[in-house]
């Protein structure tokens, strides 16, 4: 074995690939270097996703031909100059890694402006010389969705840049650059969720929480609305979340999170950056002082809004009055689930418990309100209502009949998306029309719905299409037409069932147990996992010790 | 405190407004029932931020007070007492004895003072309506309500009094409630001795309790008070109080048809016990049904692989074009055959994807508007 030093240009590549996963890595290099050169305008073109073409332009300090070349090697800096430095970053970048591995799998070209202020930066055909990462890139729909994503978190965290992203001719994102938060918002997320927005302003012992939160009558499938910047820098840190979630438990729902845009500042000798190479970690000297801070600063802006609204409308949001079995129903009907009518009358009324012949499994009670303990007289048999109803729903629309069947809304309604999910709802839009939505765009980044699967008319169109639209552009997706479409079919099967914690009245629990018993496998949901448990007369037995 | 009062009375009182006290909340002390004796009556309260109520049951009282005490043990108990006079004396510790014949239990009380007091509508719009009307009006609108949190301003019930600025509309009382698929309207002329002006989003919640209060009831008035975040209700002895529903009620004056191409006239019964059968098949594919009107009668049909399928046949006056086509979701259907109090119903169909629009006969009050599936059969 004779061991050698690696030359420069694979040293390069290796921390390319590091740093450099997918054209969105390039995007985020460069958007950096223009900030950290102070730019107040930042112009982003991509074409094909990026795979052809990435250029941003800014109008930040700009580099001389001379520090162009300098810029290329390996640990090139301006950022840093002493490792005393690097406990007081106040800067995006200062590895001096960026360039040189960027350079090092694709063309790359910088541009300072003639004038002296402001550098173009074009990388062109990235991974030409490492096949093996270029065919790992995802779909164009994918990829755009990452760029987007990018711009949008960097759009939020200098709301006093504009930021202008455009694909393919086309421009996808346009923030003013006023230095006020809410036009940045405006600019990402659109005026509807602007509007439940409030701001958050809290001071903690090293430092300042603030920004925007979402007002508890609204929230989102996933966590990806909720974004925090430390120090300025996007973070991702699963305590913040935490915190963050934490203030809003009990206000709504389980398994649904807020929106936030959430910024700390705190004493850069508080918090170490240095943790990943993507610098997107951060590590905190004092967790325990930083979620509380987060949690406070939430607690008292919902606290204001809470007011606001008249009486505390949160605290009892969702408060169940009807207990089950009980005869007391709210007039309000039929919105709830439309099981009851494979119920026959007389079953209605017996008080008495007994098992229905007639029926698979007799409903005994609903559990937590999650699970329908249910028997058939010999076995006790738990049911998970979200996968029985899921299961029911999915091989509706597999029918011929229903599978395309569409709700036609009384008002339509628009619907504003992120860059990253109208890519993603582009992407899948001829197979949700085979479902049943009929949707058509209406401006950029915005839609308007005119219909909805039949089987999904209890859940508000627009809440159904994002929550679909989340899980889309989280999955990436498949470029394989069956598959799309299998998988907007679990989807849209998944959104439209019964969630756990919803209560159901006896009729609707021995309903949606008939119609699973209907279906091609009543035993499992379309993931696979099951819809029940059987404890047998032997199980049972034997857990007793009889 | 100390008083006694029939078991009777107590009763009626304490299961009306136990309904509103909520168990699952973060502030224990709402799961409370507020007793204060004063003269010869006692005042109960409750409130659950949301909504409030207070009523007063008759009562001899020996010492004027107030306490508080757990709503759900103490219904528990009233709904088991015998029917006989009610002692009840509130002790040293913040004891209550409740005692009849020869028996008794103590209750741990708590303090008057700790309950957050109603917030009571002081000032605002005002207008009186008869019991009866709103019962109805209230019946026939709330079940079409969205149920998800999501849609905030579809879990009201919007709630219009004054000249209506939709043209032929000589209603001056209107609800209207819809859940973005089906929308429900109901209206009334009543006198009123000004116009209110008032158009504001009530819980579905608050009304259902109302309803609650005045069924069945044909005397006096129900006084409505509205101010800028709340509605109150006065019924007699009782007192309902809710927030209002902040927000942009969707303008459904826009998604009322103008005319239509097919209208027939049919039994409301015969058309419900139909509908209901169909239902049975139908909701194995999404509640999905056909109409169709043809050879005078309206043909409502379902199917749903590997169970079967229903064909029902009513006979109907038709008038307008025949052979009209469309599938709508059953149970949007049978919600609102199951509140029209009409011998016959006329249901409308315009051309094509337009809106169904189901109306008693000959009532011009009452208006509800389906909206229709597209089916790949008819694409």
């Amino acid at each position: 074995m004779t061991i050698k030093l690696l030359p420069d240009d694979l040293i390069n590549k290796i921390a390319a690939g590091e740093v450099i996963e997918r054209p969105a890595s390039v995007v985020k290099e460069l958007v950096e270097n223009s900030l950290d050169a102070g730019a107040t305008r930042v112009m982003v073109e991509v074409q094909e996703a990026g795979k052809k073409l990435i250029s941003v332009a800014d109008n930040g300090s700009g580099m001389t031909e001379a520090e162009t070349k300098l810029a290329l090697q390996r640990h090139s800096t301006s950022k840093i100059t002493s490792a005393d430095d690097l406990f007081a970053i106040k800067t995006l970048g200062f590895r001096g890694e960026a360039l040189p591995s960027i350079a090092s799998v694709a063309k790359m070209e910088l541009a300072p402006n003639p004038a002296g202020q402001g550098l173009t930066a074009e990388v062109k055909t990235l991974f030409y010389n490492t096949p093996a990462r270029k065919k790992f890139l995802k779909s164009n729909a994918t990829e755009m969705g990452h760029i987007g994503d990018i711009i949008a978190k960097y759009a939020l965290a200098r709301p006093a840049v504009a930021f202008r992203l455009t694909a393919d001719g086309k421009v996808l994102l346009n923030s003013p650059g006023t230095g006020n938060l809410l036009d940045a918002v405006l600019a990402v997320y659109g005026p509807e969720l602007t509007r439940e927005l409030v701001p958050v302003d809290h001071p903690f012992r090293s430092g300042r929480v603030h920004g925007l939160i979402s007002r508890p009558t609204i929230s989102r499938l996933d966590k990806n609305y909720e974004t925090f910047f430390v120090n300025g820098r996007y973070v991702k840190n699963f305590l913040l979340n935490r915190a963050l979630e934490e203030a809003y438990r009990t206000l709504i729902p389980n398994g649904r999170y807020p929106v936030a845009i959430l910024f700390v500042e705190i004493d850069p000798a508080q918090v170490d950056v240095n943790v990943h190479p993507t610098k997107r970690e951060v590590k905190f000297a004092d967790n325990t002082m930083v979620m509380q801070a987060v949690r406070e600063a939430v607690q008292v802006a919902l606290e204001v809004t809470g007011k606001d609204m008249g009486a505390d409308a949160g605290i009892d949001a969702g408060g169940e009055m009807v207990e089950i079995g009980s005869n007391d129903q709210l007039p309000i009907s039929g919105f709830e689930t439309g099981l009851q009518t494979l119920i026959t009358a007389s079953n209605s009324e017996s008080t008495e418990l007994s098992v229905d012949p007639a029926q698979p499994l007799t409903p005994i009670y609903q559990l937590m309100p999650t699970y329908i303990v249910a028997t058939d007289g010999r076995e006790l048999v738990l049911i998970d209502q979200h996968a029985a109803h899921e299961r029911t729903l999915y091989d509706q629309l597999s029918g011929k009949k229903t599978a395309g069947a569409s709700q036609i809304l009384l008002v339509p309604e628009t619907i504003e998306l992120s860059v990253g999910e109208t890519l993603a709802l582009m992407s899948n839009l001829d197979n949700l029309k085979c479902f049943g939505f009929e949707i058509a765009e209406f401006g950029s980044n915005s839609f308007i719905v005119r219909a909805v699967p039949a089987v999904s008319a209890k859940i508000p169109a627009k809440q159904l299409l994002h929550d679909i639209v989340t899980e889309l552009l989280e999955e990436g997706g498949s470029t394989q037409l069956e598959v799309k479409k299998e998988n907007i079919r679990k989807l849209v099967a998944c959104h439209s069932a019964i969630k756990a914690g919803e209560r159901l009245t006896p009729l609707e629990m021995a309903g949606l147990i008939r119609a699973l018993f209907l279906t091609e496998n009543p035993l499992t949901c379309p993931h696979g996992r099951p819809t029940m448990i059987r404890i047998s007369q032997a199980e049972l037995t034997k857990m007793f010790g009889r | 405190m100390e008083f006694n009062c029939e078991k009777k009375e107590l009763q009626t009182g304490v299961s009306m407004i136990e309904k509103i006290v909520s168990t699952r909340s973060t502030l224990p002390i709402i799961g409370n029932l507020l007793f204060e004796a004063q003269k010869n009556s006692i005042k109960i309260s409750a409130n659950n931020l949301e909504i409030g109520m207070e009523l007063s049951i008759k009562a001899t009282v020996s010492k004027e007070g107030s306490a508080l005490l757990p709503a759900k043990t103490l219904s528990g108990i009233v709904s088991k007492l015998p029917e006989t006079k009610i002692g009840f004396k509130l002790g040293e510790n913040s004891t209550i004895k409740i005692n009849y014949d020869q028996s008794h239990f103590n209750l741990h009380a708590l303090p008057a003072d700790e309950f957050p007091a109603l917030n009571k509508v002081k000032e605002g719009k005002t207008f009186n309506i008869s019991p009866e009307t709103l019962h109805s009006m209230i019946k026939q609108t709330i079940f079409a309500v969205s149920g998800s949190e999501e849609k905030y301003v579809l879990t009201g019930v919007l709630l219009e009094a004054g000249k209506s600025s939709q043209a032929g509309d000589q209603t001056n009382v209107r609800l209207v409630a819809t859940d973005g698929y089906r929308l429900a309207k109901r209206g009334e002329k009543i006198e009123l001795k000004s116009d209110p002006g008032i158009s504001v989003i009530v819980p579905a919640k608050a009304l259902s309790e109302l309803a609650k209060i005045i069924d069945g009831r044909d005397k006096g008035e129900v006084k409505i008070h509205v101010s800028n975040e709340q509605i109150s209700f006065r019924y007699d002895d009782v007192y309902l109080v809710s927030r209002l529903i902040q927000g942009q009620f969707p303008d459904y004056r826009q998604v009322i048809p103008k005319k239509s191409a097919t209208k027939i006239t049919l039994s409301a019964s015969e058309m419900l016990r139909a509908a209901e059968r169909a239902a049975v098949i139908a909701a194995g594919s999404a509640n999905v049904s056909a109409f169709e009107v043809r050879g005078g009668k309206l043909y409502i049909t379902a199917n749903t692989p590997d169970v079967g399928s229903v064909t029902e046949v009513i006979a109907a006056d038709v008038k307008g074009v025949e052979k009209a086509r469309v599938s709508f979701n059953i149970r949007l259907i049978t919600d609102v055959l199951n509140v029209i109090d009409a011998e016959m119903v006329t249901l409308e169909l315009g051309e094509g994807l337009s809106p169904g629009v189901i109306k008693p006969e000959g009532q011009t009050e009452y208006l509800y508007i389906v909206m229709p599936i597209r089916t790949q059969e008819a694409a």
